[in-house]
């Protein structure tokens, strides 16, 4: 009773709770903790009061954090398994020793199927990742040669004036399907912090049809009713709500 | 309980199942804790990575009569995130001057972390403080002090009053606190 009244009043308890206690005093206190039942009592519940507190207080370090904890740890794991086996005495050994290779040979399987298991887990997301960005490609190329292949579809070659000498896109309206392919595999390469833009004229208003990608040769564009020209400018990356109407550097007439 | 015993037996024995469980009870309460001290996400998440390396390395040093398994994680938590932000102190100091620790950045609001104040809203404003710096900021008995500018007889009875207060609190109310944060498991 003398030692906890002590180790109340000069706050070694709450110090050993919290964690800031000299790690020299941990085993002193740990030990009077243990030889005193009410003590003992009293410290649980304050070390399960703080533990409420932590959870009500917690973070949730995500599932990532959470999967390459654990692959370290099975790694870790399978390595002790191992070690294990290797601990086993001669005397059992020589009892044991089929029965101790055949369970060897099940705990290297086990390890290898679960690294297995990890590598195909992974090579699955990449492979999922890729397969849906192919299926976005392709839909999106489909969906190009059914426009270009349609006969409604008209060709209109959009040839680069004196700011652009040489450069050359394509232009393959559809009014049926309301559809706009440009190829602009033709276009030269411009500064990393501009892009190509198109714009249709309708009534004397310049009207955007999209910003050009630069890493696909054709894409579709969008398509814009009434449009008497299409008019390719060069305009500050990402695109402009206006054309900047110096940099137009190739304009056709088109059909409605 | 009982259950609880029976993870940590077998986490003793090497049982990666069993670890897993106890990461998945205990994760969230420690890496708010490391999160708190480190105050920089990537870093807290390989804190949190060594804190429960040393788990399963040491499980065997764990002792439940001397304690819950909770409080005897919390301490390798703690002295790992307060080593790892020595260290990194240290690297940003032979560059830059300016590094931590200043009091407006310790009472600075910290973004995405359950609210504090909000959690120990029972307990007094400088009850609240003097525990929130020394068990969820990792700071000594007298860093707090300093901080707090108080004797430090007169820190060491807040964190006994606040303490006193917390036994006296039903622990089911933290559960219900526990649904207010934004940790989900």
């Amino acid at each position: 009773m003398k030692q906890e009244h002590e180790l109340i009043s000069s706050g070694a308890i709450e110090q050993y709770l919290l964690g800031t206690l000299d790690p020299a005093q941990v085993p002193l206190v740990e030990s009077a903790i243990a030889a005193d039942k009410d003590l003992r009592q009293e410290v649980e519940q304050l070390e399960e009061q703080l533990e409420q507190l932590a959870l009500a207080a917690a973070v949730d370090p995500g599932e990532k954090t959470k999967k390459r904890i654990m692959k370290k740890i099975r790694r870790r794991a399978y390595d002790k398994n191992l070690k294990g086996l290797a601990g086993v005495t001669w005397m059992a050994a020589g009892f044991a020793l089929l029965f101790g290779l055949s369970t060897l040979w099940l705990y290297q399987q086990q390890g290898k199927q679960q690294l297995l298991i990890d590598q195909l887990e992974e090579q699955n997301t990449v492979l999922s990742d890729q397969t849906a960005r192919d299926q976005e490609l392709l839909q999106l190329a489909t969906q190009e040669l059914r426009s270009l292949k349609d006969p409604n579809t008209l060709k209109y070659i959009l040839n680069g004036n004196e700011k652009a000498p040489g450069a050359i896109a394509v232009g393959y309206v559809n009014h049926q399907s309301k559809q706009v392919v440009l190829d602009a595999a033709g276009l030269p390469a411009l500064e990393a912090d501009k892009d190509y833009q198109l714009w249709a004229d309708v009534e004397g208003e310049m009207i955007d049809m999209g910003v050009i990608a630069s890493d696909v040769p054709t894409q579709l564009m969008n398509y814009i009713a009434n449009a008497e020209s299409m008019n390719i400018t060069i305009e500050p990356k990402g695109g402009s709500d206006h054309p900047t109407v110096s940099n137009l550097i190739a304009s056709i007439a088109i059909q409605p | 309980m009982l259950q609880q015993n029976l993870l940590i037996e077998q986490l003793k024995q090497g049982n990666a199942k069993a670890f897993e469980k106890l990461y998945d009870q205990y994760s969230g309460a420690l890496f708010g804790v490391i999160l708190r001290i480190c105050k920089d996400q990537p870093l807290a998440e390989e804190v949190l990575q060594d804190t429960f390396l040393k788990i399963w390395e040491q499980a065997g040093l764990f002792d439940p009569d001397k304690g819950r398994f909770y409080t005897w994680a919390y301490r390798i938590a703690r002295n790992t995130s307060l080593n790892a932000v020595r260290s990194k102190s240290k690297l940003i100091q032979k560059e830059d001057l300016s590094v931590y620790n200043t009091k407006e950045e310790m009472d600075g609001p910290q973004a995405d972390l359950p609210d504090l104040q909000e959690v120990m809203k029972q307990l007094e404003p400088h009850h609240r403080q003097a525990l929130e710096l020394v068990y969820f900021r990792g700071m000594t008995h007298r860093e707090a002090h300093q901080h707090m500018e108080v004797p430090l007889g007169t820190f060491k009875s807040y964190v006994q009053q606040a303490l006193k207060k917390l036994r006296t609190l039903n622990p089911l109310l933290w559960l219900g606190l526990v649904s207010m944060t934004a940790w989900i498991v």
